[in-house]
């Protein structure tokens, strides 16, 4: 993920010793549970309760930067990584360097720089099926549009399996709708319908994606942790183990590149909400 | 207390008519106990209930100026000051006004601030000190040697909180070995620091450190004066009790005397009718 407009400060903060931090992960001061950490910040864990009421995590910010001279790369998500530790020997194996701020130079505890993220901050993040770096699912139709899709068509399974009427969207990618989005009503993986109709009637062999959210009040999944958007999980409008975000833009164009624009809903900034 | 990034509005605005303001004071516009006050902004009370929950004060500004001619000193703080029992004819009349600008005409004889505004995202430099304005925290000299860089608790000298809290409270080695690093405390004791991520070098007898009960990042603070500074003599409180929610992003405990944080309030504090 990555800030993209209205970042609040940059600033070095100490991790808790023990989790995988990456660069562009979205860290809390929270640990899930709401219990405090050791260090400031911790990796967003996925949500609990209601818009996230169990763990109550205030999102800080995005990992931008390590306090290490030697990056090392994860493999599975290409991301640069480092993992916390806590005793002497641990520390000083590993040669740092480069750390502003707080912490005075010199000082062998894992660092992260952090991105701050603000309630009017926007985050791109990218859009996966359940693992980083798989691509959601693309849909064939098997029938064609008589009105639109107002009355539903048939594709193969989405990637989440139980729709909510106006809490997902829809992508044509080829065909004589390509390039259209449109919120859908239908409650089913394999049926789409929309109440804003397609301008044009698709044909059979038409394309489409279609993700758990929309632009504007959404309520989402992030996995990772803290690195993405899971598509494969089914929107939920009272919010039960989701975040509450405001969406900006969805963009579904190209496989493996999908993205959204989005900020936190305020709620997720107040510790001491209901 | 001064604002030091993204302040919101610089305004002009009335006293309660009985209470003492400071330049450099925290105001909200709710009166302790939740009551409205007479005027505009009064002095940031201690918070009271969890996340100042029983107050619910919201956060205004800091104090930057007073309508006065003749600026009168505190002595015990050094700040410019009034006394706000100013709500007679006759007193309002007795001291000289000037300076202020905004909604009250010039020549309006009521006491009133300058407030430069705190919005959420304001971040705010506070001084540090122990229970009273002007003192600093106790330095902490260890009494015996790290053995494993204070995984295992050392001894020092008595906090000035009365027990630590698990991963509330930061500790910063001011003298020794390990000299200027910070290390969040998981001790619950407060004369046996100790740590979780070790400090590198195990620090010797006669160590000196200094032992706050608060953290960058999320901190529960007790904010005294009133509204002027963080009171370290307070036991950090994890699910809030009397305390402000507040996110830190730097302490400097450096130079005793001149400790300070930089802050902002939690979001909760800005939303009057929060649960």
């Amino acid at each position: 993920m990555q800030v993209i407009e209205g970042a609040g400060r940059t600033y070095w903060a100490a991790t808790d010793g023990s989790s995988a931090y990456y660069m562009g992960q979205i860290v809390t001061v929270i640990k899930a549970s709401a219990a405090n950490c050791n260090g400031t910040a911790v990796p967003l864990a996925v949500p609990a309760g209601a818009f996230d009421n169990t763990n109550m995590q205030i999102p800080i910010g995005i990992v931008g930067g390590f306090n290490v001279r030697y990056p090392s790369y994860d493999s599975t998500t290409g991301l640069q990584k480092q993992t916390g530790v806590v005793t002497q020997a641990n520390q000083l194996a590993v040669e740092q360097c480069c750390n502003e701020g707080m912490y005075v130079k010199g000082d062998v505890q894992l660092l992260v720089q952090i991105t701050e993220i603000l309630p009017h901050t926007v985050i791109r993040t990218p859009i996966f099926n359940t693992t980083y770096g798989v691509a959601p699912t693309v849909l064939t139709a098997t029938t064609a549009m008589t009105d639109g899709a107002v009355t539903a068509i048939t594709t193969n399974a989405c990637d989440f399996g139980t729709p909510v009427a106006q809490m997902a969207t829809i992508y044509c990618r080829t065909g004589v709708n390509a390039g259209i989005y449109r919120v859908t009503k239908d409650t089913s993986a394999t049926q789409p319908g929309v109440t804003t109709a397609f301008p044009y009637n698709g044909g059979i062999g038409d394309t489409f994606v279609r993700v758990p959210f929309k632009q504007g009040n959404s309520t989402v999944y992030i996995a990772g942790p803290g690195l993405f958007f899971d598509c494969s999980k089914s929107p939920v409008a009272a919010g039960t183990t989701l975040f509450n975000v405001i969406c900006y833009r969805v963009n579904l164009q190209f496989p493996n590149l999908e993205y959204a624009e989005f900020r936190f809903g305020f709620d997720h900034f107040c510790y001491a909400r209901a | 207390m001064y604002v030091v990034e993204g302040k919101g509005r610089t305004f002009w605005a009335p006293t309660d008519g009985s209470s003492t303001y400071y330049m450099g004071q925290l105001v909200t516009c709710i009166a302790a106990s939740k009551a409205n006050c007479n005027g505009a902004v009064v002095p940031l009370a201690v918070a009271a209930g969890a996340f100042d929950l029983t107050n619910y004060q919201v956060p205004l500004g800091v104090v930057s100026a007073i309508n006065v001619r003749t600026p009168v000193y505190d002595p015990t703080t050094t700040l410019q000051y009034i006394t706000g029992s100013q709500v007679t004819q006759a007193l309002q009349l007795a001291t000289e006004k000037t300076g202020a600008e905004g909604m009250y005409i010039k020549g309006d004889p009521q006491v009133l601030v300058e407030i430069t505004e705190i919005t959420p995202q304001s971040v705010i430099r506070s001084p540090i000190y122990n229970a009273t304005y002007g003192v600093a925290p106790t330095v902490l000299t260890a009494s015996t040697a790290m053995t494993d860089g204070a995984v295992t608790a050392i001894t020092t000298g008595a906090a000035d909180f009365s027990a630590g809290v698990l991963n509330m409270t930061t500790i910063y080695c001011r003298t020794g070995v390990n000299a200027g690093m910070y290390r969040v405390g998981k001790a619950t004791s407060n004369t046996g620091p100790s740590v979780t991520t070790a400090f590198p070098y195990n620090g010797a007898i006669g160590d000196t450190f200094v032992w706050v009960p608060f953290k960058q990042g999320f901190s529960t603070v007790y904010i005294a004066g009133p509204g002027l500074f963080l009171d370290e003599s307070q036991l950090p409180v994890v699910a809030g009790t009397a305390r402000f929610g507040v996110f830190i992003y730097k302490l400097n405990l450096a130079v005793a005397g001149q400790e300070y944080a930089e802050f902002r309030f939690e979001g909760d504090h800005f939303c009057a009718a929060r649960a």
